[in-house]
């Protein structure tokens, strides 16, 4: 009986042998482990490579949101010594690579290059020394947020906020985190944080039931609407969210794009994860067939990202968006 | 006298033809411009419309009741402050006259930000182009577009969209300085190529043949000089001559005849000068100024947009960071300019200035090969670096023949010349270049480059003389020292202050101040990059006409210690100015009098260089001016590293000022040692 239940999807890129590389014989082995399935970034991470017929094999592991099978995913890694790892999210970041504290300059993975995405805030997350650089020897990757006062911005623009609600699991690290951001913002752009937290079970989860109970909550704390930054919690729930909290006529803008397609989020600003798999597969060619050094290459950012409207949740609301939004927004009906 | 009077004329008469030309060109551009801009601005109005008009057919689309459409105004005001050629937009419903939503005008703002002169200036460029409205076609400006927004197959409202005629009067201002800046480049550039032309084809020649006459009428019936010449005047010298020849023919057949008096026949061709063969001067200033122009011509080109160059190519490979990069080679040619002068100096010493100007091209075309070959920012710091060594080699060389064949008492004026033509190649490559890479793109204005240094290279080898008869007798002098020249340099205080307290202050504020602080601080202060241009380039333009001026009052006066003493303080007190004033008229104002101070320092400084080791058996000029140029190279090279360290912790304004309190102690130091120097010389005497 295996201990571990491992989803190992393989997806083997192979290429060509048209456009073969004269001086490797062998295709670089790439080892993606991602936190819940192989979705629209790590797809267009391996089309990347496919689409180009680069001598690449990519080999996704999902940990299905368990952390427990970390460790001995790290281990097997460290054996099969892969050309490159990729990490998706910040838990599986956070297991494999290791944050500053622990290793320094150095990786959880020893000497195997390795690359994040999709993790909310890798600075705060202790992956990375800041927003441009790793000051890791062999650790790099891409942002995947857009930047917190952009988003602001543009949900002010589509309704004037002075007090912006967050609801999180207290055990959530990023929660704490964007919660920490918006907080340091609040003065400049002028709006009051109201910071909830949903209270866990036993099993150390929270309870999707309590979701309306709280979102009341925050209506009665005069909250004017709801935002929804970095919260696996509430992705997963969006639906029982946003329509609690348009039964209580408060409007949820979200950094999650599903949020808004798969739910009545009012508005989301964000970036495709199509194009951060894009951008994290640039910048793995440039460590397999540039031989740059992770370190040395920077942590780079999407510049644009999507502003989508939910015309469904703008109507329960009454609360159209206005001109500016539109010219700009993707709507979805 | 009668001939230099006559090319006087000629000057003159081209001159005011060419301003003519450049008048009427004017009033046909700017003419051309309003009534060819106008279809343009109605296309654009259009298009803002049409995206007014979509984006509220499409909120009707996905169910945005008409009259709920949210924050009209604040879009509109938005849409209009990023069109500036749009004074206004306005949504009217097309059923009655009520307006939806409009934009807020920003008229008011607009004519109260601006300052009374601007106004009557843009009013004066307005009618200037009525004028030629006038005489070269109607004008027939349209104001306003409407838009209707249909939903449904129904009209429901009409977008107005209102073009601002403040914006075209101020593109009408913006386009005529730039054909300004391209007539003045234009003309200067006719003005170089008139004077030596006039110079090789009319002055000379007519000279000669003045000098030949008056030789004749004073009974000098020897052989004169410019008969080898292959022109009009070669030929008249050479009848001349074949006369003179024949007066000695017959002497000679009478010497033979044995009943003449021997002594009379000697006596008669010792008072004629039967013999003597006039020998000209050759060499002339004129020789090394179409080539030197030229070459500096080819070399600025490129400096409009060198930094952009750089950046274009930087790569995570290269050796600093990408602002540094930016930077990186200027301050390389500087300093491999400043390396080399010295060398050049010597090598003058012992070859001569021509083979030295034609060695110097293949560094500085080898250097824009590699340019146009270069993969990132490094190999264009190691190209502009190879170019550095020709550049140094080659303005050495024509700065060293300009003061050998420079008499005595026009040093300075000689020396403006160089200057001059070094200013005027400064302002006409720069606006010239900026307009090639516009048009073709970097690299293909290194292959121009190139080609204009070969053209010089040919004007060089056509041009210059390979006899200096200064420079000669200068170089035997010199032999036998050429051992120790910069420790005895040391020993010689007044030298030392010069390029301590004048020469290197003055770079300093050159390349930090005009080159580094001006722009960053103007466009800091929104002023577009075309201002920028022209603001520097007021600079050049004080320092061309005033130079020769300021440097001939320098030669009357005799104190061109004095002279550039108070021009370096008064370049200081200039940038005192700037202290808490934040506005772009002031900065323009500094720019022109820093220029105006450079102009008295530029010529005479070399002067007074030249003076300072005059006394001193130990060196020569050349090598004098050689040091002079290293040293001022390394407070080019400073000059940037300075301000931007300054900018680090404090204010632009506080710099400023800061750097003008800098200049004006260099200047009152090099005041006291002057005097003191001074008098000691009067104690020994």
């Amino acid at each position: 009986m295996p201990k571990v239940m491992l989803i190992i999807a393989a997806l083997v890129v192979m290429t060509g042998a048209t456009r073969a590389r004269e001086d490797v014989l062998e295709p670089y082995q790439v080892h993606m482990v991602v936190w819940r399935g192989c979705e629209e970034a790590c797809r267009s991470f391996t089309h990347y490579f496919e689409s180009r017929k680069l001598p690449v094999n990519v080999t996704v592991t999902d940990v299905a949101k368990d952390k427990g099978l970390l460790p001995e995913v790290k281990q097997r890694l460290i054996k099969e010594r892969p050309d490159l790892v990729i990490t998706w999210g910040t838990t599986v970041t956070r297991s494999l690579i290791g944050t500053i504290d622990d290793y320094g300059t150095g990786s959880g993975l020893g000497d195997i290059p390795s690359l994040f995405m999709i993790v909310a805030d890798p600075v705060r997350a202790g992956i990375i020394v800041d927003h441009e650089t790793s000051g890791r020897l062999l650790v790099t990757g891409v942002h995947n947020r857009v930047n917190e006062t952009v988003q602001l911005k543009h949900i002010f623009e589509y309704h004037p906020i002075k007090r912006l609600a967050v609801i999180n699991e207290p055990n959530a690290v990023n929660s704490r985190q964007n919660t920490q951001k918006l907080a340091a913002l609040s003065d400049q752009l002028g709006f009051e944080v109201i910071a909830l937290e949903y209270s866990l079970g036993a099993d150390d989860r929270a309870d999707p039931a309590e979701i309306p109970l709280k979102i009341a909550e925050a209506k009665a704390l005069d909250a004017d609407a709801l935002y929804v930054g970095s919260s696996s919690f509430n992705l997963e729930n969006r639906r029982s969210y946003t329509e609690a909290a348009i039964s209580e006529n408060l409007p949820v803008f979200s950094a999650y794009e599903q949020m808004v397609r798969d739910g009545m989020a009012l508005m989301s600003v964000s970036n495709s994860y199509k194009n951060v798999g894009k951008l994290a597969a640039s910048q793995a060619y440039q460590i397999l067939f540039k031989a740059q050094p992770p370190g040395e290459l920077s942590v780079k950012a999407l510049e644009r990202f999507s502003v989508l409207v939910n015309m469904q949740a703008a109507n329960r609301l009454s609360l159209y968006p206005p001109l500016s939004i539109i010219s700009i927004a993707k709507i979805v009906q | 006298m009668m001939f230099s009077r006559f090319a006087r004329h000629f000057l003159l008469t081209m001159s005011v033809a060419m301003s003519l030309a450049a008048f009427l060109s004017v009033v046909v551009t700017l003419a051309e411009f309003n009534s060819g801009l106008n279809p343009f601005l109605l296309a654009k109005a259009r298009s803002v419309s049409e995206s007014v008009k979509q984006n509220l057919e499409y909120a009707s689309e996905i169910g945005i009741p008409f009259s709920e459409i949210r924050g009209v105004s604040k879009y509109l005001t938005d849409l209009t402050a990023e069109h500036r050629e749009i004074s206004g937009i306005s949504i009217a419903a097309a059923n009655s006259s009520v307006h939806l939503g409009e934009s807020e005008t920003r008229l008011l703002e607009i004519e109260s930000t601006k300052s009374k002169a601007i106004l009557l200036a843009q009013q004066t460029l307005d009618s200037i182009s009525k004028l030629g409205t006038f005489i070269f076609g109607s004008d027939n400006r349209k104001q306003t577009v409407l838009t209707d927004v249909v939903v449904n197959g129904a009209t429901v409202a009409r977008v107005q969209t209102t073009l601002d005629e403040n914006y075209v009067n101020s593109q009408l201002t913006s386009i005529f300085l730039d054909t300004f800046v391209l007539l003045l480049a234009a003309c200067l550039i006719a003005v170089e190529v008139v004077v030596v032309c006039v110079n090789s084809t009319i002055t000379v020649p007519f000279r000669l043949v003045e000098t030949a006459i008056v030789k004749c009428a004073e009974g000098h019936l020897g052989t004169y000089h410019g008969s080898d010449r292959k022109d009009w005047a070669g030929r008249f010298i050479a009848a001349m001559n074949r006369q003179n020849e024949k007066i000695r023919k017959t002497l000679e057949q009478l010497l033979q005849t044995k009943h003449i008096a021997q002594d009379e026949v000697r006596a008669f061709a010792k008072k004629y000068k039967l013999y003597r063969v006039e020998d000209g001067n050759k060499a002339s200033v004129t020789d090394a100024r179409i080539p030197l122009f030229v070459f500096c011509l080819a070399d600025e080109l490129q400096k409009s947009f060198l930094p952009f160059f750089s950046m274009e190519y930087y790569g995570e490979n290269d050796w600093f960071e990408k602002d540094i990069m930016m930077g990186l080679p200027i301050s390389a040619f500087m300093i491999v300019v400043a390396i080399i002068s010295p060398f050049s100096g010597q090598l003058i010493e012992r070859f001569s200035n021509k083979k030295l100007y034609l060695a110097g091209l293949i560094p500085a075309i080898g250097g824009y090969i590699f340019c146009i070959l270069a993969q990132d920012a490094n190999d264009i710091v190691i190209a502009r670096s190879i170019t550095a060594i020709g550049y140094g080699i080659i303005t050495i060389s024509c700065q060293s023949y300009i003061a050998a064949v420079a008499e005595e008492g026009s040093r300075a004026k000689a020396m403006a010349t160089y200057v001059g033509v070094t200013m005027t190649a400064t302002m006409c490559g720069t606006a010239i270049g900026a307009i090639l890479a516009d048009w073709i793109g970097y690299k293909p204005v290194f292959v121009i480059a190139i080609s204009l240094m070969v053209l010089a290279g040919f004007l060089g080898w056509r041009m210059l003389q390979t006899e200096l008869p200064s420079l000669k007798s200068e170089a035997t002098s010199t032999a036998s020292k050429a051992g120790k020249p910069f420790i005895t340099l040391i020993g010689n205080t007044q030298f030392v202050a010069i390029l301590m307290f004048c020469a290197i202050p003055t770079k300093i504020v050159l390349t930090g101040f005009l080159y580094f602080f001006v722009p960053i601080y103007l466009a800091s202060l929104d002023a577009s990059q075309s201002e920028i241009g022209r603001i520097m380039m007021a600079y050049s333009l004080i320092i061309i006409p005033i130079s020769p001026l300021a440097s001939r009052l320098s030669d009357q006066l005799g104190k061109n210690l004095s002279v550039i003493t108070y021009a370096t303080i008064a370049s200081g007190v200039a940038l005192l100015a700037l202290y808490q004033n934040t506005n772009v008229i002031s900065v323009f104002i500094v720019v022109a009098l820093v220029g105006l101070a450079h102009a008295f320092i530029k010529a005479p400084i070399m002067v007074a260089v030249m003076e300072a080791v005059e006394k001193d058996q130990q060196i020569s000029r050349t090598g004098a001016l050689s040091y002079l140029r290293m040293f001022e190279r390394v407070g080019s090279a400073a000059g940037p590293l300075i301000v931007a360290a300054l900018l680090v912790k404090q204010e632009y304004t506080t710099v400023a000022a800061f750097l003008g309190a800098a200049i004006i102690s260099a200047g009152i130091i090099m005041l006291l040692v002057s005097r003191s120097s001074k008098q000691e010389v009067q104690v020994h005497a």
